[in-house]
């Protein structure tokens, strides 16, 4: 994608009022300011370099396809998050086999890169032990940065269960043998 | 050897030590950033440029469906279903109750002062008009007994319609 002509000063509830209004540029300058973060969050919940790509398309269709009834109550990446995940959910479930009905919370979303070595490796391991519902958790809160009532509204449940959610994540880290390090315990 | 469970609500950022929020930053950031090949941009933004110039030519032709059945609506009621105005109702029947026999309507009930068939509160419009206009005989109007035709009268009709909720 090259870069556009001219520097588009909008701020991004602008973006979406004029995208309501069938503003293509608006669209365009939407799709250059969040495409490399959708990419990173569908390449996290598919694993998959090919995959990613058809949820990145996928997500911005759909956000073309909404309008005039987009509506932008918070950041874009809590509007965002919710789609890329929906339609990376989707897809993961079409590429299982038939009569597979695993649950959403058992979704193994968010696992850890592969070919990692060294300390990242070890925490990889560590981190692909955890429940998918508490490592994204985890992932979103210390990677992304996100607050908890962040979190809470982009995976659209309750404060509680997020606070919770990560509270365990950490309990099962400071047990694990290979990550009590981080704790300043001494392994068994 | 004791392993320190703080409550949810109590927790911060410094529950994650900084070396391990550092590996897992470092974990989660090596698949960033995801490269993605022109076409595929193009891809998006011709699909969002279809999409838009899809929803917008639907808005215009809902708006023109809209107007066409407001245009419609308007027709209808002017032309083909416009009801005669209160007004006129109460002067051609007080004209056509003059004109016949007051005690002859088609419900039966002294009450149907304007002979439509039914007792409404159009009844007593019309008995007030006429008594207004000194048109109204005692013998007709008179339902209070009192060999009198006045505002009594009126009222009682009116209570008629009423308890007939709405016309019989």
């Amino acid at each position: 994608m090259g870069e556009p002509p001219t520097i588009d000063h909008r701020n991004d509830a602008e973006l979406f009022a004029a995208i309501n209004r069938g503003d293509h540029s608006a669209f365009e300058t939407l799709y250059g300011r969040y495409r490399d973060w959708v990419a990173a969050m569908a390449m996290r919940f598919t694993g998959s370099h090919a995959d990613a790509l058809d949820v990145l398309q996928e997500v911005f269709l759909h956000l073309a396809r909404k309008a005039p009834h987009l509506r932008l109550d918070g950041k874009v990446t809590t509007y965002l998050y919710p789609v890329t995940r929906s339609v990376a959910v989707s897809l993961i479930r079409r590429r299982r086999p038939l009569g597979d009905t695993i649950s959403l919370e058992d979704l193994d979303l968010c696992h850890p890169p592969p070919e990692q070595v060294g300390a990242a490796g070890d925490l990889a391991v560590v981190l692909a032990k955890l429940p998918p519902a508490q490592r994204e958790a985890l992932v979103m809160r210390y990677v992304d940065g996100h607050s908890n009532d962040e979190i809470a509204a982009m995976l659209k449940i309750p404060e509680g269960t997020v606070k919770s959610r990560l509270h365990h994540a950490l309990a099962a880290l400071r047990d694990d043998p290979a990550a009590r390090r981080y704790f300043g315990v001494q392994p068994d | 050897m004791s392993i320190d469970r703080k409550q949810p609500e109590r927790m911060t950022d410094a529950d994650l030590p900084p070396a391990l929020r550092d590996d897992l930053r470092r974990l989660y950031a090596s698949a960033n950033p995801l490269p993605v090949p022109p076409e595929i941009d193009e891809a998006i933004l011709f699909g969002g440029r279809q999409r838009l110039g899809d929803s917008r030519r639907n808005r215009r032709w809902s708006w023109v469906g809209i107007a066409a059945a407001a245009c419609f609506t308007i027709f209808a009621v002017q032309h083909l279903i416009q009801p005669p105005k209160p007004t006129q109702i109460v002067q051609n029947h007080v004209e056509s109750v003059d004109s016949n026999s007051q005690k002859t309507t088609l419900s039966g009930r002294r009450e149907d002062i304007d002979g439509s068939g039914r007792v409404d509160i159009l009844d007593a419009f019309t008995l007030a008009k006429r008594i207004d206009v000194g048109t109204a005989t005692a013998d007709s109007f008179d339902f209070t007994g009192d060999h009198r035709v006045t505002r009594e009268d009126v009222d009682v009709v009116a209570m008629a319609a009423v308890r007939l909720k709405g016309g019989a």
